[in-house]
């Protein structure tokens, strides 16, 4: 026979029904009935104050037990025993100490390590990149150092600095040049003069040898002056060879400037193709320069040909 | 005599000049212009009898100032001479054309500009 749930209640709280009782209260009188009995087991003054009493005793015992435990002991004993400790035993502690921290530094690297680390890697990246754009198989990074148009439009501009710096130069030297030969000609003006006077002299007084021998000097150093002066004529013409040389200055400038073109052309096709509009100014360049092999180029004949039939 | 030198290249225009002192004349002969803009200007404010005159030059090219100097102003008889880079048969007879008296191609000598120059001055 299983029991109702009543039933089982009922006997947990020690209630002892009567089946027929226990199948006839309803649910409220057995719930009434329980609570009086709760009441009834409910603790009186004397217990709780017994249980108090008991309670004090028992903290009492707990404090007694820490004040006299061993740990006490033990702290007097350490501290006693690091005073009586000899140099020795605290060089060995120290050491021990020591090694510990090692093995964690092992354990867990400095920030000094990490840093040599990251250099190593990121030197070891550098290297790989360098020969990855060296084989052509990576691009060259987009720096101001490496931005064809505005690298060959440097080299043109310092280059035209440059040449201009030169030709200062050698304009100096042409000047200078003049100078010397201004120079030059007052001396050989006064050479000129000693000459003629050293001649009649000589002529005069045929049997004195100083005279002759000094007009021969003289004659001598005339011959000096004129050398002095077709070096310097020569040296003159090799500046203005060297001027009209510098002409190539002009044209490779030119030449560097026909690429500029050709490469901002094909920037402004892959804007274009990207739809990207920026517009820059065009530079008007050499169609056919000196030195290309071009069969459409004048000679020098043809020139003067056309020239000539235009002059008609 | 006054001669007027138009060269986008600064090197350029002192060679020119250079060459030019050679064939007898002063730095007070000649100016010079950076380009067919500075050289008309240069044409407004002076008298000269003669231009020497680069082809590709920015703002106004050695062309243009050509057909502008032929079309308008006080130079329209000036003697000209191009001084150029370009050497195409197609440009020269462009040049001629446009009305330049002689065509010098880069690089030249000082012989060359001189008998160039000598002839147009005839």
């Amino acid at each position: 026979m299983s029991m109702s749930q009543e039933e089982i209640e009922a006997l947990m709280n020690g209630l002892e029904l009567p089946d027929e009782q226990k199948d006839a209260a309803p649910e409220e009188e057995l719930e009434e009935s329980l609570d009086d009995d709760v009441e009834s087991q409910s603790m009186t003054e004397e217990d709780i104050a017994k249980l108090l009493s008991q309670t004090d005793d028992e903290d009492e015992l707990d404090m007694g037990a820490l004040k006299n435990s061993d740990v006490k002991d033990d702290i007097s004993e350490v501290l006693q025993e690091i005073d009586n400790m000899k140099e020795d035993d605290i060089a060995s502690a120290t050491d021990d100490i020591l090694n510990e921290n090692d093995l964690l530094e092992e354990s867990f690297p400095s920030d000094s390590s990490s840093e040599e680390e990251d250099y190593a890697f990121t030197e070891k990246a550098k290297n790989w990149t360098e020969k990855k754009i060296t084989k052509g198989e990576f691009p060259f990074p987009a720096e101001p150092s490496t931005k064809v148009v505005s690298q060959l439009n440097e080299v043109a501009n310092d280059s035209e600095e440059k040449a201009g710096q030169i030709f200062d130069v050698l304009s100096y030297i042409l000047d200078d040049n003049a100078i010397i030969q201004k120079s030059n000609k007052s001396i050989v003006a006064f050479l000129d003069k000693e000459i003629e006077l050293l001649n009649a002299m000589s002529n005069k007084f045929p049997n004195i040898n100083v005279f002759d021998e000094r007009l021969k000097e003289a004659q001598r150093m005339k011959e000096v002056t004129s050398d002095i002066a077709n070096r310097i004529s020569a040296e003159d013409m090799k500046l203005f060879e060297a001027m009209e040389l510098m002409q190539f200055n002009d044209i490779n400038r030119q030449k560097i400037e026909r690429v500029m073109s050709v490469i901002r052309k094909l920037t402004t096709y892959l804007n274009n193709l990207f739809e990207e509009d920026e517009g820059y100014e065009e530079i008007a360049v050499a169609k056919h320069i000196h030195g290309d092999s071009n069969s459409d180029l004048v000679g020098a004949e043809d020139l003067d040909a056309l020239i000539a039939e235009f002059s008609k | 005599m006054k001669i007027l030198i138009v060269d986008d290249s600064s090197t350029m225009r002192r060679i020119i000049g250079n060459v030019v002192m050679q064939l007898g004349f002063t730095k007070d002969d000649f100016d010079e212009a950076e380009d067919g803009l500075k050289a008309w200007k240069e044409l407004s404010n002076k008298k000269y009898d003669v231009i020497l005159t680069d082809w590709n030059m920015p703002n106004m090219n050695g062309l243009e100032l050509v057909k502008r100097v032929r079309s308008e102003g006080a130079h329209q008889s000036i003697p000209i001479i191009m001084i150029t880079t370009e050497g195409g048969k197609s440009e020269v007879i462009t040049a001629l054309k446009a009305g330049v008296n002689n065509y010098i191609v880069k690089p030249f000598s000082a012989d060359i500009l001189k008998e160039k120059l000598d002839g147009v001055l005839k």
